[in-house]
């Protein structure tokens, strides 16, 4: 057998292989896609039902915050790239290995990714307070997020150790046992998230029996309802799902049981968050991330080539910047798969609660009180929303009434 | 005091990298992290090492070059977090590092001090802490002078090095490392003076 029938049956196997791996990626997009809501579902032309002044105002607090994303992202992308370019100098600054070198290169990218955005921060919190939606002050959001940094710091550690291993091992293919790898790390931080924030539990017993039949109603076993209080950084009210199996629980703000919100609008939070766990959006979750973990992890890996690969400390801030880049190309994707999922737990929600009113009472009441934008411009919906918009979640309700009436 | 087994060797330049000195103590924290894990090994690779050198006089080799690396690697740890020096240190305690102690080759040790290590050892832990909380001042003090000027005061660098000599000496006597005890002295070693001709002296 020649050569060339050699190369040849290798590249049609190649091609056949890559076929197939991508034949498996894209049934399970249209798998994890599937939602409850029901297919074909036209929403209603609603009324906002907001007070005019009230829209106008949340316009124009969320129109600042998305030109102020934009240019922090604009900075940050420019910093990085500077740090590519310039960045491996930092090198001499190391008397450890490979790998700690590596690491140091990370832990200072990540120092001048804080650095960049920190401008951007105290301007939101300048905004958010003259818009009456936080107390904090300047001094104390410059300190706050340094437990969280020093986390991400480890994690980048943790993260560059496992790929520059590999990549020292297998200098082309690390990122098919990379991938994998953080998915791990992912699925452990969703199972054990719900032991990491400080949290007590619903004291109102009501809501709390409420919770307990919802989640028999969407046919899942108790949930425990927690109540973080978020008082001291925040006024605006939010809920979410945390945890994986025997970790899953529901986390109320304590923003959101201030008074400020009636019983029926908390029992749609709730019915809303149980279905985040009765629609196994969570575990989905990791799915999502496992499905672009692979192709992420091979583009870092071809981009970094020319550096001498993930094996070299050299490629670090240059990878980096390519893990930004891929980040910020795909949230709109991942906006996308959020919204989906939101959408789902909101019709779950209302198939639960069977009250329409009180959904639609507390997504305007999301307006009021956040400030949310009822009606953002397409781009920055697309670019910017994990949630359907307030028009479109009431429209929701909505259709909901209209098909509950046939 | 030069006697010691357990020395100080400074190859240090002062300067310091600004962004470094801003980032240390984050910079730390895998450093931190990693000697958290290793030095749960050495607690439990201790009791072995001291029946070792109980009933033989000597530690195991492989025990010794565990500890010496451990002892090390602490010191140049305390060294980079307080600012001593200014390069990330490697994870493994190798030489090489501008501020470092060396460890002394494995002794033959004295069975009854040995045996009573735990309870020696006691003053000079009590004193290593007090020294410990003397570092961490050093280190805030050092932090805003080497932002500012991009170097490190050599007067600040030679107190905290000074102490991490101290904090080195008396791990390495607790782990049976060495049985010389802990030296307190402020004064850093000096390459000896060399001797000057006296005519006198060969006159008489």
């Amino acid at each position: 057998m020649g050569d060339s029938t050699l190369t040849r049956r290798g590249l049609l196997l190649g091609g056949a292989l890559a076929v197939a791996l991508l034949a498996v990626w894209a049934a399970a997009i249209a798998s994890l896609w599937q939602s409850s809501v029901p297919d074909g579902l036209a929403l209603p032309d609603v009324e906002l039902g907001i007070d005019p002044a009230t829209v106008a105002r949340s316009e124009r607090f969320e129109g600042f915050f998305r030109i102020l994303f934009l240019a922090s992202q604009l900075v940050l992308v420019a910093v990085l790239a500077l740090y590519a370019w310039q960045g491996a100098r930092f090198a001499r600054e190391s008397a450890a290995g490979r790998i700690g070198t590596g690491m140091l290169l990370g832990m200072i990218g990540l120092g001048l990714v804080w650095l960049a955005r920190l401008p951007f921060r105290l301007v939101a919190v300048w905004w958010n307070r003259r818009y009456d939606q936080t107390d904090s002050g300047y001094l104390e959001t410059l300190f706050a997020n340094w437990l969280e940094l020093g986390a991400e710091f480890l994690a980048i550690c943790f993260a560059l150790a496992v790929v520059m291993a590999l990549a020292g091992r297998f200098p082309r293919r690390w990122w098919i046992g990379a991938a994998p790898v953080f998915v791990a790390i992912g699925a452990a931080f969703t199972f054990a998230f719900p032991a990491l924030v400080q949290t007590e539990p619903l004291r109102r017993a009501p809501l709390a029996a409420d919770a307990r039949a919802y989640a028999s109603a969407q046919g899942i076993d108790p949930v425990p309802v927690r109540v973080e209080d978020v008082s001291d950084f925040t006024k605006t009210p939010n809920a979410y799902a945390a945890g994986l199996g025997p970790t899953r629980t529901v986390v109320l703000w304590s923003t959101l049981l201030d008074g400020r919100f009636g019983d029926g609008e908390i029992r749609v939070v709730l019915a809303h968050e149980l279905a985040h766990h009765s629609s196994r959006h969570l575990p989905e979750g990791i799915a999502w991330y496992a499905l672009f973990a692979f192709p992420g992890a091979w583009l870092i890996a071809l981009a970094t080539r020319r550096r001498g690969g993930m094996a070299e400390p050299a490629a670090v801030p240059l990878a980096l910047l390519v893990l930004v880049v891929l980040e910020l190309a795909s949230a709109p994707v991942y906006n996308l798969v959020s919204r989906n999922m939101e959408r789902e737990a909101d019709w779950v929600a209302l198939e639960t609660t069977r009250d329409p009113d009180a959904a639609a009472a507390l997504f305007r009441h999301f307006t009021t009180e956040s400030l949310n934008d009822p009606d953002p411009p397409r781009w920055a919906y697309l670019l910017f929303d994990s949630h359907p918009t307030t028009r479109q979640r009431i429209a929701l309700a909505e259709a909901w009434r209209k098909r509950d009436a046939r | 005091m030069d006697g010691h087994p357990v020395r100080l060797r400074i190859d240090d330049d002062l300067r310091r990298s600004r962004l470094l000195v801003f980032f240390r103590p984050l910079l730390a924290l895998p450093h931190l992290a990693w000697l958290w894990a290793w030095s749960w090994l050495v607690l439990a690779a201790a009791p072995v090492g001291w029946v070792a050198v109980v009933a033989t006089r000597t530690q195991p080799h492989p025990l010794h070059r565990f500890f010496c690396a451990y002892v090390r690697y602490a010191s140049q740890l305390a060294a980079f977090a307080a600012l001593l020096a200014n390069p990330f240190p490697g994870f493994t305690g190798a030489p090489g590092y501008p501020v470092e102690v060396t460890t002394p080759e494995r002794l033959t040790q004295s069975r009854w001090k040995s045996a009573l290590r735990a309870i020696l050892a006691v003053p000079a832990l009590l004193l290593a802490h007090a020294l410990l909380g003397v570092l961490v001042t050093i280190a805030l003090l050092a932090w805003f002078a080497a932002l500012a000027t991009g170097r490190m005061p050599s007067g600040l660098r030679d107190l905290g090095a000074t102490i991490v000599r101290y904090l080195a000496q008396t791990a390495a006597y607790a782990l049976l490392v060495t049985d010389r005890y802990a030296h307190a002295s402020p004064a850093l070693p000096r390459e000896p003076e060399p001797r000057l001709f006296d005519p006198w002296e060969t006159a008489r």
